[in-house]
């Protein structure tokens, strides 16, 4: 037991999703860590489930507080449209929200107690203290029956009744019986697993043997059949064999506090507590001082100073681990944030907000094409300008774009090989040596060759800087330099051609001049699209706030290589706008692969996710296959996503079984992101959780994307 | 997987008789043969049917429910009536009694502040276990700060 000595450390354990984990080979791994941890239980404890009603009224309340108060007409019909999927969704079920919590009576560190508790349950644990049974005084009341309701007004406090289980059944317990059909009974209650004792090795084994001495001593002396005996007798072998196999014995007790607004209800609900319990356990109603005294179990005292008869029951670590089955129940958690989705089998929405934190944070999605992206795309970035008000930019290649834009009548800005131009001399960066880089990246995605690692590159990339350096510095101030009067690549061409202060160093830039020219100029691929000033209008145009914008580059005859100069150039002119301010905005990327295969510009978005990030400006990278996150400075992308949302993977399960960054992953994880069917998808948030939803759209986001 | 709870291995349960365990019967029958021996002196042959209905009585009494033996329960019932009579009720009957008895009275209103306070705060390090040093090679000529329990006396000052 406890010694008074002895501090308690308190940790909050966020539960995880048992759906996750629900094949025969998931929970048995889960099982097996769960006993591990518990064999080495330091000394008492005791696991907490709280399970209280919850609702959608705070972000009902919320959507429509949004709509009061916004000027646009727009946003506000789009909010009274979430406010009514959510009004939906609360009339059709009753949610429930759970939180669990473990106290731990141990020296030991409360850092190194959580990491413990990190690796064994896999989710994230915080020391914090616990939250109150209740909430102000209550009164102990013995009419109609045995409970304790609240003192004074109120206020909508509920009664109690506390149940304290003493006898456990030959019954077989699993992750899904007994303990989570009482969470499913969906009335609002507390759960305490009291573990006062874990015996020592030798002591339990010492125990036991006794006891089975004993019954042997009893047996020889019987005359006819004792079966109970010899059940015994069996049950404690298979427990000196579980405890040899490594196995703790630990001493349980489990209680239940039942909430309800009368005594009627109460009754009621600690009725259907019991009979739910009775096959696996029995539960007996407290009375008296041992009420009063039982809801000690709900705090952190010591199991020793609560002084009410002991009922505890004998268990090993095996049998004990699934008694934390109520850490598998992820409920309603906040509903802070946007909808993400829908939990698959549970079926309660999941709300995340990604911008408590002061900076952005960026998300990798990846999918088969089919399964739903680019629908959930549009739906994700719809809550987020209705909801939070952050307006988004959207390029892709397909012409995806257009629903979105007919949606909520926005500017479409479509790239075409034949009508935009976009002159690589826009600036686009603060400084002159960025600016230079930028250029200079550009037309090493054009020449289809980097520009350093031999010397002629080096000079080539030295002159074609100089010439970019003369043509900047005639205007004075580079920020003076509007596209209108930005230089083109022609003029560049003719004052590369001009440089060198030795003859073959002359030869190399008139080299190169001529082979930009050959690209950009005159009759070259790419000179209707590069040589000229930018026809579209990146610029704020004296704007405190852009509105939301979507860029399409399907109308660039699937050239690869101008597809990436569209992306790098509008990515470049949305990354100088977020300098500008701090204020939230979505860049999403669909189809990212087409800029990523360019070094150049793969080097250009690694900066600019950097950039983005500090600006408060979310970037959402977007395409087919994990694969291509992951390989080479690709990587840096990836890791700079701290949120994945992963559609079906079937062809590439392999960077999921190998890498390094998903070996927080388990098999049946793995199995699920395998064989997700359409709008499903697995959200994987560092840190916070994983999650296996399904796009439950509301009704208008079907209308609206539907076509997508 | 799944695991299947076992009986107490921690207690003996032998079979009785009639589904009443040996150790009742064995209490049931001492008390029964002990009221006999007693009250024989008072009221002669009238005894063995005293014994009969304190045999009975301490079955009944000894019986489990909800895991605690019926007397313990009835107990624990008493003592809540009698609390709650001595805290809302001190000048009745029951409430005297329940005074006399040094009922707990703090159980009957609980407040929620008291019970459920957080534990104390992290303990603080002991900063006599660490030594100190200002820079890193400091730590291969153990010169480094060393917190001491209490000032260190004969200093002078002068």
């Amino acid at each position: 037991m406890a010694d008074k000595s002895v501090p308690v450390r308190t940790f909050l354990i966020e539960p995880f999703d048992i759906m996750l984990h629900a094949t025969e080979e998931g929970v048995q791994a889960l099982q097996a860590r769960f006993a591990t941890w518990l064999r080495t239980l330091p000394g008492p404890a005791r696991f907490f489930c709280w399970q209280t009603p919850a609702s959608l009224d705070a972000k009902i309340a919320q959507v429509s507080r949004a709509a009061r108060e916004t000027d646009d007409e727009r946003r506000a019909a789009l909010l009274m449209e979430y406010r009514r999927h959510y009004e939906l969704l609360q009339a059709e079920a009753d949610y429930q929200r759970t939180l669990c919590g473990m106290a731990l009576w141990t020296d030991e560190t409360p850092r190194a107690l959580a990491g413990g508790l990190i690796s064994a349950f896999d989710t994230p644990v915080v020391e914090a203290p616990l939250p109150p049974l209740f909430e102000g005084r209550y009164e102990l009341r013995e009419s109609p029956f045995w409970h304790l309701a609240p003192v004074g007004r109120p206020g909508g406090r509920p009664l109690l009744a506390v149940l304290t289980g003493y006898e456990f059944l030959p019954a077989s317990w699993n992750f899904f019986r007994p303990l989570a059909s009482v969470l499913r009974l969906n009335i609002p209650l507390a759960l305490v697993v009291d573990i006062p004792k874990t015996f020592e090795r030798n002591a339990a084994v010492d125990a036991v043997e006794n006891i089975i001495a004993a019954y042997q001593v009893h047996l020889s002396g019987v005359r006819g059949e004792d079966s109970r005996s010899v059940t015994r007798i069996n049950d404690c072998r298979r427990t000196l064999q579980e405890i040899n196999a490594g196995d703790a014995l630990h001493q349980v007790q489990i209680s239940i506090a039942v909430f309800a607004p009368d005594p009627k209800t109460l009754k009621r609900r600690v009725h259907e507590v019991i009979n739910e319990t009775r096959p696996w356990f029995l539960l007996r109603q407290e009375v008296g001082e041992l009420l009063s005294r039982s809801v000690q179990f709900f705090s952190h005292t010591p199991t020793r100073l609560i002084t009410i008869p002991p009922t505890t029951w004998p268990v090993t670590s095996r049998e004990l681990a699934l008694m934390l089955a109520p850490l598998g129940y992820r409920k309603l958690s906040t509903t802070d944030g946007v909808l993400r989705g829908e939990a698959v089998g549970a079926a309660y929405p999941v709300f995340h907000n990604s911008w408590r934190d002061k900076r952005a944070t960026h998300e990798v999605w990846v999918g088969t094409t089919g399964f739903g992206k680019t629908f959930l795309l549009n739906g994700y970035l719809s809550r987020e300008y209705a909801e939070a008000g952050i307006p988004f930019d959207l390029l892709e290649p397909m012409g995806h774009g257009r629903h979105i834009v007919e949606a909520f009548n926005l500017p479409w800005y479509v790239l075409s090989a034949r009508h935009t131009c976009l002159n690589p001399q826009d600036v686009m960066f603060p400084t002159l040596i960025e600016q230079k880089s930028h250029t200079i990246r550009i037309y090493e995605t054009v020449l289809g060759r980097q520009l350093s690692s031999g010397q002629r590159e080096n000079l080539e990339r030295g002159l074609l800087g100089e010439a970019l350096e003369i043509l900047y510095a005639g205007f004075g101030d580079l920020q003076a330099v509007t596209p209108d009067i930005a230089p083109l690549c022609e003029t560049v061409c003719d004052v590369l051609a001009g440089l060198g202060d030795k003859p073959h160093i002359q030869q190399v830039a008139r080299d190169l001049a001529d082979e930009i020219a050959g690209l950009c100029t005159g009759s070259g691929p790419w000179a209707k699209f590069l040589n000229g000033h930018t026809t579209v209008d990146f610029g704020r145009s004296g704007r405190q706030q852009i509105g939301p914008r979507v860029f399409s580059f399907h109308e660039l005859e699937g050239d690869p290589v101008m597809t990436a100069l569209a992306y790098a150039q509008v990515l470049s002119a949305i990354r100088r706008d977020s300098l500008y301010d701090e204020q939230p905005r979505i860049i999403a990327v669909d189809e990212v692969y087409r800029l990523m295969r360019h070094p150049s510009l793969l080097d250009f978005l690694i900066e600019a996710a950097k950039t983005f990030r500090t600006r408060r400006k979310k970037l959402v990278v977007i395409d087919q296959q994990m694969s291509i996150f992951l390989d080479g400075k690709a990587r840096l992308v990836f890791e700079n996503c701290p949120i994945r949302v992963i559609f079906s993977q079937r062809q590439g399960m392999n960077v999921f079984r190998e890498d390094a960054a998903f070996q927080h992953l388990n098999k049946h994880h793995l199995d699920i992101i395998a064989s997700l069917p359409r709008f499903q998808y697995v959200l994987d948030i560092q840190d916070e959780g994983i999650f296996w939803l399904v796009n439950r759209a509301p009704l208008s986001e079907i209308a609206r994307f539907g076509t997508t | 997987m799944a695991a299947d709870i076992k009986s107490h291995v921690l207690r003996r349960d032998e079979k009785g008789f009639a589904g009443i365990p040996f150790k009742r019967l064995l209490l049931g029958g001492v008390s029964g043969g002990m009221t006999l021996i007693i009250a024989r002196f008072a009221v002669g042959n009238l005894a063995f049917l005293l014994a009969a209905l304190t045999c009975i009585l301490a079955l009944m009494l000894t019986g489990s429910r909800g895991g605690l033996p019926l007397w313990q329960r009835l107990l624990y019932r008493l003592r809540g009536t009698l609390t709650l009579a001595a805290a809302r009720k001190p000048k009745s009957l029951s409430g005297r009694l329940g005074n006399t008895l040094d009922m707990p009275t703090g159980l009957v209103v609980l407040d929620a502040e008291a019970v459920f306070a957080p534990p104390e705060g992290e303990v603080e390090a002991d900063m006599t276990e660490w030594v100190t040093f200002a820079r890193a090679d400091e730590a291969d000529h153990d010169s480094g700060l060393v917190f001491v329990e209490q000032a260190l006396e004969g200093v002078s000052h002068g």
